[in-house]
């Protein structure tokens, strides 16, 4: 009974574990990047390298932000079985969603009196990749330039 | 070069909203079902297609060596005389299958017998002193007798060895693989081998009755573990075997039987 517990009941509680607490954190995180998306909408971000040809730069910095998030052991088991079947691996596609989304927003939060970030580039790598039984991290990495215009009005 | 300030509006937010996680974990899980218990079954069947074709001869051609490294003093224990004289006595009913039983005794408290390919037998110390009668003894030989007969050590073997290649293809060596797959195989394996169980118990019962003319006293193993038993009933849901008092009571019915048909 105890071989049984130990063998089959601890993987499956810290997967059930990881299911409630990944799920109450991803939820939060979701809503808080919402919340200052909203916050920060003022702030347009392109990929492009020009910006508007008829402003005049008052003051151009470069801004990044970065965010390491952790997959959890619910998160894992999920693609693991869409490895068996294959199809989109829906539970990292949240992840990495959420790592953008975080990241912009700290690039952004760097300079919130910016009006408008220029040339986005965003870079994303795995922690611990390539590594056997080690619980995964992605990193995302966003920077741009932002800008600051001379001559329009201010709100 | 007009700029729109707006927010992005598709996400791919998988907790929230209408737990769309859930209905993907539980989606992926009844196909994995699905594809387990097709596995399992043509494991199984396969494997009785393979057993169906080992000859006894064969078995003891194949598993003859088998052996295991013991002491001397073990080997030449009085206890297992005992043993001895009833397998020799067991061993001469045409029912049973011609291979060349050797014994062995394992040091456990626990009593346990087990049946290894190419006609092992192995009793554990704990079961000889738990059985001084001898047609107690002469029963739990018997079931094992009875797994010989029906080949269900060698059905056990590749049973073991196919699931557990077929679910590591399946699931990989991924992290939780492993141990889904153990689970899948576990669940999968329990309600076999405890129907394996009772045609061994019954081929035992029958097998006594044919060289002693009498049962009474075959259950007397199932009676003490039965009192010792403190596992409450559905554990047994878990378990290879069925429970003592399960078996006591299939016994009684099948001796009965026996009894009728004279």
């Amino acid at each position: 009974m105890i071989g049984f517990l130990t063998t089959f009941g601890l993987p499956l509680g810290f997967i059930v574990l990881a299911m409630i607490t990944g799920t109450i954190l991803e939820r939060r995180h979701f809503r808080d990047i919402e919340r200052r998306e909203k916050a920060l909408r003022h702030v347009p971000v392109l990929t492009t390298r020009q910006y508007p040809d008829a402003v005049r730069v008052l003051e151009a910095r470069m801004v990044s932000g970065a965010v390491v998030v952790s997959i959890d052991h619910f998160k894992r088991f999920l693609a693991m079985l869409r490895n068996v079947f294959g199809g989109e691996v829906r539970s990292y596609c949240s992840l990495l969603d959420r790592g953008r989304r975080e990241a912009i927003l700290r690039m952004k939060e760097q300079w919130p009196q910016a009006e408008l970030i220029v040339n986005l580039r965003i870079e994303t790598s795995s922690i611990s990749q390539g590594r056997r039984k080690t619980i995964g991290s992605t990193e995302v990495l966003a920077y741009g330039t932002a800008i600051r215009y001379a001559d329009i009005p201010r709100e | 070069m007009r700029i729109v300030h707006r927010c992005p509006d598709k996400t791919a937010d998988i907790s929230s909203a209408r737990g769309t996680a859930f209905r993907e974990l539980r989606r992926l899980l009844l196909w994995l079902l699905v594809v387990a218990v097709i596995v399992y079954f043509s494991v199984g069947l396969g494997t009785d297609f393979v057993v169906s074709r080992i000859s006894f001869a064969a078995e003891a051609k194949l598993f003859g060596t088998l052996s295991f490294a013991q002491s001397p003093d073990a080997q030449k224990a009085p206890c297992l005389g005992r043993v001895r004289r009833v397998l020799s006595v067991l061993s001469s009913d045409p029912a049973v299958p011609p291979l060349p039983y050797r014994l062995v005794l394992i040091e456990e408290r626990r009593p346990n017998a087990f049946a290894f390919p190419g006609g092992m037998i192995g009793v554990s110390s704990g079961l000889l002193e738990a059985l001084p009668e001898e047609i107690g003894l002469a029963f739990v030989l018997g079931h094992e007798l009875g797994h010989f007969q029906y080949r269900d050590h060698l059905r056990g073997l590749g049973r073991a060895v196919g699931a557990g290649l077929g679910f590591s293809l399946l699931l990989g060596g991924r992290m939780g693989g492993d141990s889904v797959a153990k689970m899948l195989h576990f669940v999968l394996q329990r309600g076999y081998s405890r129907h394996r169980e009772e045609a061994a118990d019954r081929f035992g019962v029958a097998l006594v009755y044919r060289v002693y003319g009498k049962t009474e006293g075959v259950d007397r193993l199932f009676t003490l573990l039965s009192g010792r038993d403190k596992a409450p009933a559905w554990a047994y849901m878990f378990a290879t075997h069925p429970s003592p008092s399960r078996r006591i009571e299939k016994l009684k019915a099948y001796a009965a039987e026996l009894a009728g048909r004279r």
